[in-house]
């Protein structure tokens, strides 16, 4: 029992990190229709930007943000660059699955060129682990988990109350009613990625720190996990992204406890076929967007 | 009407869409050999009706019977299959293959279609594929697609494109075509054209049930209409009976503009 | 000089055969397999175990079988194996699911088996892997290394004339022309009688026993396989050749296979090595091919050489009829 709570804890800090990267990919999902399959990118650049930051001697609010910013742009630059103009000329979304793909191939072997293969150590100062109600938590396992709730608050503020969420939500309705109302479409995805940037960004940081050393492959191996999350959660829902996120990451950590660590993931893959299989909307979103 | 007579029979179909009843208890009967209109409002539930019908959705209740046999659970190629083949809203061809090809896919029978005949069988092939290829000719040139029969599908105009979904059915030898808006952003000459085609298509002993807006049209050609409107069958009659019915009358007023 | 060559193109040889697989189902049928190398690895593992030796449990090493059958027995098993696999597959992941998130599927589908084979040491040795696979007829013939590499060369070049074949056979055929109906326009091919699901299906099994057939290949070259040879970024390339050369096209396939394999090898020689960076020679190779494939898709989708079309050579001229109506025009 106790080691199942720990279980659950190390699934909460998990699902911290799956839950912010995957808000961010529900949110560009919502407004581009495509999986981004460079997601995992956003978060590796992230991270190796707080790296640099760090070396600088930044502190960690510097790096944090480092983080965040370098993946905003990037995210950006994908969709300023590549995505915008195949979608301008009217590409089919396989196309556009594809342009992700390679996007992926040429920003993640980008990282290896600049910053070489081997695993770089990256550390924030870390406290012992405090006892808090039944869980075992480090400050900055506390500081992840409450970084997280206080992005997804501070995007579910910007989705419900601000212009800018409201343009957003018509958008990932309807394109074509939302371009009727006037709404410039294509800056307010620009925008979107921008955030859905800085969010992954920003979980990149996090997930280095989290797991103490970074390589240019960080971001991707999580991808199909984030993938997984949204998916199980209601891909394009906010709300169903963070609850995929606690499912998919507490089932991860439980799991560890039965079978041998290096099926961790294959336990997320299960769970993201079955749910294509057998619920494809996911259990919280009421489309249908992934069955021909 | 005798039980014979009657080659498709909507009965009591139901499908709803997240809360949304498109169609709700929908009945009518499409009889052999006739040229069968469907008219209604805007939302009134045709276009789910056509999808239901020829497969593409399943119905939630009710009962379709196609010539005796139920087929409101088969899927959309097994309804084809059977003799009852459907047309698109907009022309959807087989862009990368060419003209020619588009008709020729749409020949019947399809027991050349095999694995081991395309690897080891191929002599066999050649002779039925050049039969084939004989009639699709003759219809291009029917539909004066003949000079652009080696052009890529994609290539074509809207208006050869339509010309090219009739060639296809035609090619096809259906017992019954469901035309899904025929006429819909259509001028006038080629609608004159199209309106040839689908008489041709009946005095040829294919009975067709049409979704159609355009009610002159209508008039023009079908022998007899049903009228939807919210998901279910409210009238059926000549277009002259029904323009003095008052549900039909009640039905479309209901609707900011209509086109007669 | 001449071994590097040889070898060289053996290689170009085998990566062709992968190049159709994924043409079957990319180019023909307009599925994006991403698990097209997973097929090849298990045709590799599976033609190991099948010719090669028994493993030598004394020193910890553990692979399944080792039957030390022929090598055309091999081939045959690999084939069967992928097939079967393919089947299972295909035939869940194409049920229902979107171009987009059926890929996914088979991203997912790949690394679990990766992960699987990998760390259940049991049944191909893991990360480690399989060797001392023997080399087709390469006892039999008792030929010097040169003259036997140009045999070896001769006889991959025998399978995939026999893979080519197939291939024309097919695409010019009426099962050819329906999968690419299938691809142009599911619900129309659907309103045509044909079952989109069968047909897809049998194109992505047709792709994995292919797959298999030039991963059995491999094997046999290699004379090992293990973990390292199957990384994510080998189905780039192929995906990469199969745009580059043409989708659709035979003669594509041949050209693009060319073409990246040429670009992947003079990459790599004429850098200038980084120091300390052990890694930029692949990276830079990658990097180049991510972004030839979004140049190509930008400006010349179809390839360099575009899937041929179909060309009716009536004999008979059309009969003077009435004036070529204003409708073919409207």
């Amino acid at each position: 029992m106790q080691d199942l709570l720990l279980g659950v804890g190390f699934g909460l800090v998990t699902a911290s990190i799956i839950a912010l990267s995957t808000v961010a990919l529900s949110l560009q999902y919502s407004v581009s229709n495509i999986p981004n399959f460079a997601h995992g990118e956003l978060m590796t650049v992230g991270a190796y930007a707080a790296l640099v930051a760090q070396n600088a001697h930044g502190n960690v609010l510097v790096q944090a943000f480092a983080a965040a910013l370098m993946g905003g742009i990037v995210a950006f630059g994908m969709n300023y660059l590549v995505i915008q103009p195949f979608t301008r000329r009217g590409a089919r979304n396989i196309v556009l699955f594809i342009l992700t793909l390679a996007i992926s191939l040429v920003v993640q072997n980008g990282v290896l060129l600049i910053f070489g293969g081997a695993n770089v150590g990256y550390q924030l100062s870390q406290g012992a682990p405090q006892q808090v109600g039944p869980f075992l938590f480090t400050i900055e396992n506390e500081v992840i988990i409450v970084a997280a709730v206080v992005i997804m608050v501070a995007v579910h503020v910007l989705l419900q109350y601000t212009k800018f969420g409201k343009a957003q939500r018509a958008i990932s309705d309807s394109r074509e009613l939302a371009r009727i109302t006037g709404i410039n479409a294509e800056r307010v995805i620009q925008l979107t990625w921008l955030v859905d940037g800085m969010i992954a960004g920003f979980a990149g940081f996090t997930l280095g720190a989290s797991v103490g050393s970074l390589s240019p492959t960080i971001g991707s191996s999580f991808l199909l996990v984030i993938f997984a999350a949204a998916i199980v959660g209601g891909i394009g829902k906010i709300h169903g992204a963070m609850a995929g996120a606690l499912l998919i990451g507490v089932a991860m950590e439980v799991s560890a406890l039965y079978v041998p660590a290096e099926y961790k993931e294959v336990v997320a893959f299960a769970l993201l076929i079955a749910t294509l299989l057998l619920r494809p909307q996911g259990l919280f979103s009421a489309e249908r967007v992934v069955v021909r | 009407m005798a039980d014979d007579d009657v080659l498709l029979e909507v009965r009591g179909v139901s499908k709803s869409f997240g809360g949304v009843h498109a169609v709700n208890d929908c009945s009518f009967v499409v009889r052999r050999g006739s040229l069968t209109g469907l008219i209604g409002p805007n939302g009134a539930g045709k276009s789910t009706t056509v999808e239901l019908i020829s497969g593409f959705q399943p119905a939630d209740s009710g009962k379709i019977v196609f010539d005796g046999k139920e087929i409101q659970r088969l899927p959309a190629h097994a309804v084809s299959r059977l003799g009852l083949i459907r047309t698109f809203q907009t022309p959807r061809e087989w862009k990368h293959l060419t003209t020619l090809e588009n008709v020729l896919i749409a020949a019947p029978d399809h027991s050349r279609e095999r694995l081991w005949r395309s690897l080891f069988a191929r002599r066999g092939l050649a002779a039925a594929e050049a039969a084939d290829r004989a009639r699709a000719r003759d219809l291009l040139e029917e539909f004066g697609l003949f000079n652009v029969r080696n052009e890529l599908a994609g290539n074509l105009s809207g208006g050869q494109k339509r010309l090219l979904e009739f060639a296809r059915i035609a090619m096809a030898r259906p017992r019954m075509v469901l035309l899904d808006e025929p006429q819909s952003g259509v001028n006038p000459v080629l609608g004159e054209r199209m309106g040839d085609a689908i008489k041709a298509m009946v005095a040829d002993g294919i009975t067709v049930l049409m979704v159609e807006h355009h009610l002159n049209f209508v008039e023009r050609v079908c022998d007899i209409v049903h009228v939807m409107s919210l998901g279910q069958c409210i009238a059926t009659g000549t277009m002259a009976e029904l323009r003095m019915d008052t549900t039909v009358i009640d039905a479309y007023l209901g609707q900011a503009e209509v086109r007669v | 000089m001449i071994d590097y060559v040889v070898s060289t193109l053996t290689l170009g040889a085998i990566w062709c055969v992968f190049t159709y697989a994924l043409n079957v189902t990319w180019g023909w049928t307009g599925q994006l397999d991403l698990a097209v190398f997973m097929f090849v690895a298990l045709g590799a593992y599976v033609y190991s175990v099948v010719c090669g030796p028994p493993a030598n449990a004394a020193l910890g090493i553990t692979w399944i079988l080792g039957l030390r059958l022929p090598f055309f027995v091999g081939l045959l098993a690999a084939m069967v194996v992928t097939g079967l696999v393919g089947l299972l597959v295909g035939g869940i992941a194409l049920r229902r699911l979107r171009d987009d998130y059926f890929a996914i599927t088979t991203v997912v589908t790949t690394l679990t088996v990766y992960a699987v084979i990998a760390q259940f040491q049991p049944l191909f040795n893991g990360f480690t892997g399989i060797y001392g696979v023997p080399q087709p007829l390469a006892a039999f013939l008792n030929l010097p290394p040169t003259l036997y590499g140009i045999f070896l060369f001769g006889y991959v070049l025998v399978v995939l004339a026999i893979v080519i074949a197939v291939m024309y056979a097919i695409f010019h055929s009426p099962y050819g022309r329906r999968m690419r109906a299938v691809r142009e326009d599911e619900k129309a091919a659907a309103a045509f009688g044909r079952d989109v699901y069968a047909v897809k299906l049998q194109a992505y099994v047709i792709a994995a026993v292919v797959a298999g057939l030039g991963g059995a290949l491999m094997g046999a070259f290699l004379t090992a396989f293990n973990s390292y040879a199957w990384q994510v970024g080998e189905t780039f390339l192929i995906y990469a050749a199969i745009f580059v050369g043409g989708s659709g096209s035979i003669r594509g396939v041949l050209l693009g296979t060319f073409f990246i394999a040429v670009l992947v090898q003079e990459v790599t020689r004429l850098l200038v090595v980084i120091p300390g960076n052990a890694y930029a020679g692949d990276a830079l190779r990658y990097m180049i091919v991510g972004l030839l494939i979004i140049a190509v898709l930008w400006w010349r989708p179809q390839g360099l050489i575009p899937e041929p079309r179909d060309h009716d050579d009536a004999t008979r001229l059309p009969e003077p009829g009435p004036a070529p109506s204003a409708v073919q025009h409207g």
